[in-house]
């Protein structure tokens, strides 16, 4: 099998006895950025939070493995220390911790102080070092502040969770930015570069961020995969219950990378 | 009336009032405390105390290293031991030498403080000794601080220094005041301390307490703030093993128009210890503007009851409280009891008071950033006890700063 930076395999997750993953996999190569679509309440976010090791989402079956090593029940800490990050689309506000402190703290990557402002002046978050993390932050700067972590930590696998939503035009080029600076788009061998994988419910993101394949959920499933254009396009003419007809058409989904390896098809 | 009669109005005051008990506070029996104890010797330079009594000193925030401070008092037990004075236009009396002034006795010597309110008080009164007076000259800005040491050395000691400081018409002066006791032994700590603000003129007050599981403590505390004045206190309480018990209840009178006073404090129960920690604003001065933050950790089986009053008497009033518990054991108790109360209808009086335990959304968020469970909740910990104090020298800001870090270790 190749080797995949996130390759997830017949996931089935419950929260509180709910089903919220059925029997989802997805795969995503190194140096590949995905997208990840879906209408509201079809598990963008649990999917998020599996993968992170979320203690109330539970798995039931099925295997997340990063970097080829299996982390489905490893702890949260010890993903992030491996190289998984995230920038959240609710995080918490964390009263008397500044970003600065935490940036410090931070237990991956080069955290210096001129690392620590550089990073902070290329999200335009200059004047909010000292300030508590997300305490007052306006939309677009809480995704700033998730991003100037992550640009920190810098992680080999990035999940990006809604950066384009509830974000205006000036702050989606500091995002878009950020995040190819993250994945170090631009010349060079893609395989040596950071993953990505961004949840997005318009695909607003894909203009300022080179996605290679889409994924589209429904209902805690995997309907749909394909090149980003075409499948972000049919989700904004059709809809996505359009695309959810299609889903007979596709099966079983499951990542290009993956089929190479051939032993979990169905 | 001449000195000694009213000293002796007094004294027969706290002799009617010594059984009197507090409102708040659980029991403690003066009567056991009370008795002579050895006189401790006077030393030259602060380097002269062992490097123990040094160590815990420094603790509780005084430095040995005068070279930034405007004076220095140490107090053991009843005894003087240390007294420099560095800033030439400051008085850094002991209190014997405050009471040699007439004026001193009738216009600050328990004046905003009833002798007769409790029998801590009275006790105070009839057997307490020394404490400092710190007297500024009008428009004089003292920048560095003035550290003060209440030091209790002595087994079943009682320890009550009467303090004054008297700001004069726009000056400024910053106080720091460390209280502690050695591990082994057993006190009754009651520092009685009037502050007076006058017109435009700022104190600050800094307070970082370090007790042992077998100490009382009963501090009263009261200030009067004239127009333009402003009063900021801010009390830590470390006591990293815990103590017996802890009640005050410091009260601020915003007398003067627009009169400021910012109070906070922080306080985290170990062991059984029974704190009972308040703070009190009363404005009668037009448009003045208090603030009150309180604190509390709750470890253990420690019990605490954070209170906080704002009373409104004049129009163009500001109040806010801010009272937190976080509680860190199913065996301990935190009870917040905020308290508005207004006369005036131009006024706006607010609180926000919660307690509760430490939200897991915010631990797995610290989690999914590489820190590990023990390390996020001691972040989450130390962040709860952050409090922004406006107008604080940064020299301050670092000193409460290093206080809430000791108090949180090992937590």
């Amino acid at each position: 099998m190749i080797p995949m930076s996130l390759d997830v395999r017949g996931l089935t997750v419950e929260v509180e006895g709910k089903r919220v993953l059925d029997d989802l996999s997805l795969s995503i190569g190194f140096g590949e950025t995905v997208l990840l679509m879906g209408p509201n309440g079809s598990g963008k976010s649990s999917l998020i939070l599996s993968i992170l090791g979320h203690p109330n989402y539970k798995v039931k079956s099925g295997i997340i493995r990063f970097n080829g090593k299996d982390i489905t029940s490893m702890p949260t800490e010890e993903r992030a220390l491996l190289g998984l990050g995230v920038s959240f689309q609710f995080p918490p506000k964390i009263r008397g911790v500044t970003l600065r402190s935490l940036a410090k703290r931070l237990q991956r990557g080069q955290v210096d102080e001129a690392n620590v402002e550089k990073a902070a002046s290329l999200l335009s978050l200059d004047g909010f070092l000292d300030r508590d993390i997300h305490v007052g932050f306006s939309g677009g700067e809480i995704k700033r502040a998730e991003l100037f972590f992550l640009l920190l930590q810098r992680p080999t696998l990035s999940l990006i969770d809604e950066p384009d939503s509830g974000v205006d035009v000036e702050n989606m080029v500091t995002v878009g930015g950020a995040i190819n600076e993250l994945i170090g788009a631009g010349p060079g061998d893609a395989r040596e570069r950071p993953s990505a994988l961004i949840v997005t419910h318009t695909g607003h993101i894909s203009r300022y961020v080179l996605a290679q394949r889409t994924y589209l959920m429904q209902s805690g499933k995997m309907i749909c995969y394909g090149e980003t254009e075409s499948l972000v396009n049919d989700v904004l003419k059709h809809g996505f219950d359009w695309c959810a007809q299609c889903y007979g058409r596709r099966q079983p989904v499951v990542g290009e990378p993956a089929k190479e390896g051939g032993a979990d098809l169905g | 009336m001449s000195e000694l009669s009213r000293i002796d109005e007094l004294d027969m005051q706290a002799k009617r009032s010594s059984t009197v008990e507090p409102a708040y506070g659980s029991y403690v029996d003066v009567r056991k405390y009370v008795g002579p104890t050895e006189a401790s010797e006077k030393i030259d330079r602060m380097e002269d105390l062992p490097d123990g009594t040094l160590r815990q000193l420094n603790n509780i925030g005084i430095d040995s290293n005068e070279q930034s401070k405007a004076g220095t008092y140490v107090q053991f037990d009843n005894s003087v031991v240390y007294r420099k004075r560095l800033y030439p236009n400051l008085e850094l009396l002991t209190l014997e030498e405050a009471l040699q002034d007439e004026h001193f006795v009738q216009d600050y010597y328990w004046k905003l403080i009833d002798v007769g309110q409790d029998k801590f008080t009275a006790s105070a009164k009839l057997f307490g000794k020394a404490g400092y007076v710190i007297l500024t000259k009008p428009g004089q800005v003292v920048e560095l601080p003035v550290q003060t040491c209440l030091f209790i050395r002595s087994p079943m000691s009682f320890q009550a220094p009467h303090n004054v400081v008297v700001a004069e018409e726009g000056s400024t002066v910053h106080v720091v005041t460390g209280c502690g006791i050695v591990p082994e032994a057993v006190g009754l700590h009651v520092g009685i301390t009037e502050f007076y603000v006058k017109k435009g003129a700022t104190v600050t007050f800094t307070m970082i307490h370090d007790w042992a599981p077998t100490t009382n403590v009963r501090p009263r505390t009261a200030a009067v703030v004239e127009d333009g004045g402003v009063f900021i206190s801010s009390y830590i309480n470390l006591s990293s093993n815990g103590l017996a018990s802890i009640q005050m209840y410091p009260s601020v009178h915003l007398k003067g128009d627009r009169a400021r006073a910012f109070l906070s404090s922080l306080v985290v129960g170990k062991a059984s210890a029974d704190i009972d920690l308040g703070s009190s604003v009363l404005m009668t001065g037009k448009e003045s503007k208090a603030e009150i933050i309180s604190k509390c950790i709750s470890k253990d089986h420690s019990r605490i009851v954070a209170r906080a009053r704002i009373h409104a008497r004049s129009s163009g009033s500001k109040g806010h409280i801010e009272c937190r518990g976080l509680m860190l054991s199913d065996t301990s108790r935190i009870t917040a009891v905020p308290e508005l109360d207004s006369t005036a209808s131009d006024v706006e009086l607010t609180h926000e008071a919660a307690v509760g335990k430490l939200a897991e959304e915010e631990i797995f968020y610290l989690m999914s950033k590489g820190l590990r469970r023990d390390e996020a909740v001691s972040v989450l910990v130390r962040g709860f006890l952050e409090v922004k104090v406006p107008g604080l020298p940064s020299f301050l800001e670092r000193q409460i700063k290093y206080a809430a870090d000791q108090s949180v270790k090992g937590l």
